[in-house]
């Protein structure tokens, strides 16, 4: 029994590890290159579950939906950074309060439109798999599984791609890298979309798992932040490692304690770790 | 007009406003504004320590809560002092959060958290209203705890007046305080820590001890919400509340005391009055107002009053100079 239970929190600690790995890479990108924390990345991470419910309400593929969020999170995610970057570069209490007033605004919008119950987006394949001694949901697996395949794309790309070096260029010396006459602005600009659509593209894979209302995207944006800082802002493996710690840390946690308790746990080992690595465990610079 | 003249005239117009309000007003409307005056203090605690040291709290509901709930379990269980639990309830509802507030400070500010600050408050907003939700026997769980009948008042006016009396002694205070040389210091913080610190302050120390008054004014406030409503419950606590006494004091306009107070008043007023789809709406003009305040308006509502104050006493600028504010961030 005990070892059951232990299994399937191992297997739940992954797939939030990954999520959370996944939703947090952009937005660890764009605040190593802004210093810009976008409070409203939970609602970009819940716009991309709703994309994916709009698409089954009307009848479309669930899979679909998987192209689709990214793509429709990743374009309002433009369009948010164009409004707004100008005003909020270099300010990180104006960013952090002005992305928290876009959030209550998307909210308040996603409450007045789709009401504020959350719905349910039926799982694209049911049944379960054998794995480590347990049934467990075989949609939960894929997600397991195209979330680190996902994750070490992203990495692969970010590692050994020009646009890749030109970012980690970016955020180690913005202005000798500017000065050698590379564009940091599109710099800026690409890595916000692309952490947007990421985010969008996590919600899209865990929509049919979790409620899908107006205010579940908060419940990860906490989570996210404690990642990246944990884990070390603008480094990837220090995201990696901040997932692991606070996904797989919660999850590890719940063998102890209450579902509750560990939240409170994980948050508190969170702002420990905080004090002692202010930069982060792994630090770059 | 000279400006001394219209701040006695409207300091009392709203001495008579507060004096008539009870009987004009009705029962129910002066038990609200009381309870939106009570959550005003919050945000004027917020801006001794954001308008005037600089430092951004996302959590000081943390310190209402604890206020709030330690009135609240001091009337309900210690019933063997009778009506005296009440001041007790007040006095713990001061000195709890005063001494969580000067922990934290000792060492939040000893570590060299600046931006992260934020997020820790955020993160001590979530774990205390997630604490409060899941202790169920000690603190009511999700269903909070109720009051003893005899804690609420009966006479709303009453507890009116002497509610506005508290307010006009903290804000008294607070105003002295950031009058003194310990107040320019704060300043001096705000503006350059490093600075301040090259001139031989201990930045550390002015800033907990900012940090212990403004939890000490939002756990009063706390002990006051309880007295008057008879019930406390984890919503107070988290980072929801905590986030909204940010907007208000935003809006309202940081580094001047009042501003938060009108903030908060003509927030939660709107929130109350339109209702129905206005208020979806009206939410989404706050979040919109609140972008806009953040970047370009970061003197709020208060600003604005003051600006307009300064032109109509003409162009000798009197009425007292505003406390210069540096944009946000």
């Amino acid at each position: 029994m005990e070892l059951d239970f232990a299994a399937r929190q191992l297997l739940n600690g992954a797939t939030m590890s990954i999520l959370l790995i996944l939703i947090s890479l952009g937005l660890s990108v764009v605040y190593g290159l802004m210093k810009m924390l976008n409070m409203a990345h939970g609602e970009f991470f819940i716009l991309g579950a709703y994309s994916v419910l709009w698409l089954t309400e009307l009848r479309l593929n669930f899979w679909l939906g998987l192209i689709v969020a990214p793509v429709v999170v990743g374009l309002f995610g433009l369009l948010v950074h164009k409004v707004l970057a100008k005003f909020l570069y270099n300010k990180p209490t104006a960013t952090i309060l002005a992305t928290w007033g876009l959030g209550m605004i998307i909210r308040q919008t996603l409450q007045m439109t789709m009401g504020p119950r959350p719905h349910m987006v039926p799982s694209p394949f049911p049944g379960a798999v054998y794995l480590l001694g347990v049934d467990y949901p075989a949609y939960r697996v894929f997600v397991i599984a195209a979330g680190a395949l996902l994750v070490l794309t992203i990495i692969w790309l970010y590692l050994k791609t020009t646009f890749g070096l030109q970012i980690r260029a970016a955020i180690h010396n913005r202005e000798l890298t500017s000065a050698i006459g590379i564009n940091t602005e599109r710099i800026n600009a690409v890595s916000f979309v692309i952490g947007s659509a990421l985010a969008g593209l996590a919600g899209a894979l865990l929509s049919p798992l979790i409620p899908v209302g107006p205010l579940n995207g908060l419940s990860y944006l906490i989570k996210v932040f404690f990642v990246i800082i944990v884990g070390g802002a603008g480094s990837l493996v220090g995201t990696g490692v901040g997932g692991l710690v606070i996904g797989g840390g919660e999850s590890m946690l719940q063998l102890f304690l209450s579902p509750l308790a560990a939240e409170i746990g994980i948050l508190v080992i969170a702002v420990v770790i905080i004090c002692f690595k202010p930069k982060g465990l792994i630090s770059n610079h | 007009m000279h400006g001394k003249t219209i701040s006695r005239l409207i300091i009392l117009g709203l001495a008579a406003v507060v004096v008539a309000l009870p009987f004009v007003a009705g029962r129910l409307v002066t038990e609200l504004l009381s309870t939106y005056l009570i959550f005003s203090l919050v945000a004027l605690s917020l801006d001794l320590i954001w308008g005037y040291a600089g430092v951004l709290s996302i959590g000081q509901f943390v310190f209402f809560g604890i206020g709030a709930y330690s009135a609240a379990m001091i009337t309900t269980r210690l019933t063997s002092a009778g009506a005296w639990s009440l001041p007790m309830g007040y006095a713990a509802a001061v000195a709890l959060p005063a001494l969580l507030a000067l922990g934290l400070a000792y060492v939040f500010f000893t570590v060299k958290l600046d931006e992260l600050f934020v997020l820790v408050t955020i993160a001590v907003a979530i774990i205390a209203e997630k604490v409060a939700v899941s202790q169920t026997e000690l603190l009511g769980g999700l269903n909070g705890i109720i009051l003893p009948n005899w804690v609420v008042p009966l006479n709303k006016a009453v507890f009116f007046y002497a509610l506005v009396a508290v307010i006009v002694g903290v804000y008294s205070l607070s105003r002295f305080v950031v009058n003194s040389p310990f107040g320019r210091v704060l300043l001096g913080i705000r503006d350059s820590e490093k600075r301040t610190q090259h001139l031989g302050y201990d930045t550390r120390a002015y800033k907990a001890a900012v940090y212990t008054l403004a939890a000490a004014i939002a756990g009063l406030a706390g002990g006051l919400y309880a007295n008057l409503n008879g019930f406390v419950s984890p919503s107070l606590l988290g980072f929801s509340m905590s986030f909204d006494a940010v907007v208000w004091a935003a809006l309202g306009g940081l580094g001047t005391l009042y501003g938060p107070i009108l903030g908060t008043l003509l927030v939660s007023w709107a929130k109350f009055y339109l209702s129905g789809v206005l208020l979806d709406y009206w939410i989404l003009v706050v979040g919109l107002l609140f972008i806009i305040t953040v970047i370009f308006f970061p003197e709020g509502f208060a600003g604005m009053f003051r600006n307009l104050r300064i032109r109509l006493a003409g162009r000798r600028g009197s009425g007292g100079s505003p406390t210069p504010h540096r944009k946000a961030g």
